[in-house]
């Protein structure tokens, strides 16, 4: 099982991740890139905090890792996610898979980055211009 | 049954929710996992509901029935926002 996870400060590469997951025996790679947005529910947002349990959010990491792998069959997966201050247009998430054919890579590349929506703990503050709350404040 | 101050983690939403990133609580020990969540949701309404709220036990998600004896690391878990 060929798997890469990885919680960091510092910026994500994507080409690395790509790079990672990269196998002869693979025909397909799919690459999800998650960056801020510059706008929530009809505000302008500055930048975000994200914030992570990070033992436990490497473990739901590698737990889905594992989870994906087994169930599209795929060759390899990287997951990398970035905490700390991002601005807009900054990548907070970046999932990779490599798969003998393409659908298993999209369904195995979707999967893992609804799980982690999900289960990994980690949380996002999101900065207007006039306030801050955290994204799971809403009902 | 002694009663026992719990050193809960406490991260994000739930660090401010709580007023720090450990909570001090009071359980009468051994007790459930969902006895717990009930008691800290009495104590403190803004963590969210049963719905919403878990905890985890030594990093991992835990079931109701779970118990605790003390000894584990135990986690707030308010609804995750990654990605």
């Amino acid at each position: 099982m060929k798997k890469q996870v990885l919680l960091t400060r510092k910026p994500l590469e994507p080409e690395m991740c790509r790079l990672f997951v990269a196998d002869d025996a693979a025909g397909g790679q799919v690459t999800f890139v998650g960056a801020v947005r510059n706008h929530s529910r009809g505000k302008e947002v500055t930048h975000l905090d994200y914030e992570a349990y990070g033992p436990m959010a490497v473990k739901e990491m590698e737990r889905i890792a594992d989870e994906a792998i087994n169930t599209f069959q795929l060759n390899a997966i990287a997951i990398h996610h970035r905490v700390g201050t991002l601005t807009t247009g900054e990548i907070a998430v970046v999932v990779a898979v490599s798969a003998p054919h393409r659908a298993a890579g999209f369904d195995g590349c979707q999967f893992t980055i609804d799980e982690l929506k999900k289960d990994v703990p980690i949380w996002k503050r999101e900065y207007f211009t006039d306030g801050a709350e955290w994204v799971s404040d809403r009902p | 049954m002694a009663s026992t101050e719990l050193n809960i983690l406490c991260f994000g939403p739930a660090r401010e929710c709580a007023g720090g990133p450990n909570l001090r609580f009071q359980a009468e020990l051994p007790c459930k996992v969902g006895d717990l969540r009930r008691s800290l949701l009495n104590a403190f309404p803004q963590l969210g509901d049963l719905n919403s709220l878990r905890i985890a036990v030594d990093q991992s998600y835990s079931s109701d029935d779970q118990e605790i004896t003390g000894n584990e690391e135990i986690a707030l878990i308010m609804p995750v926002s990654g990605g």
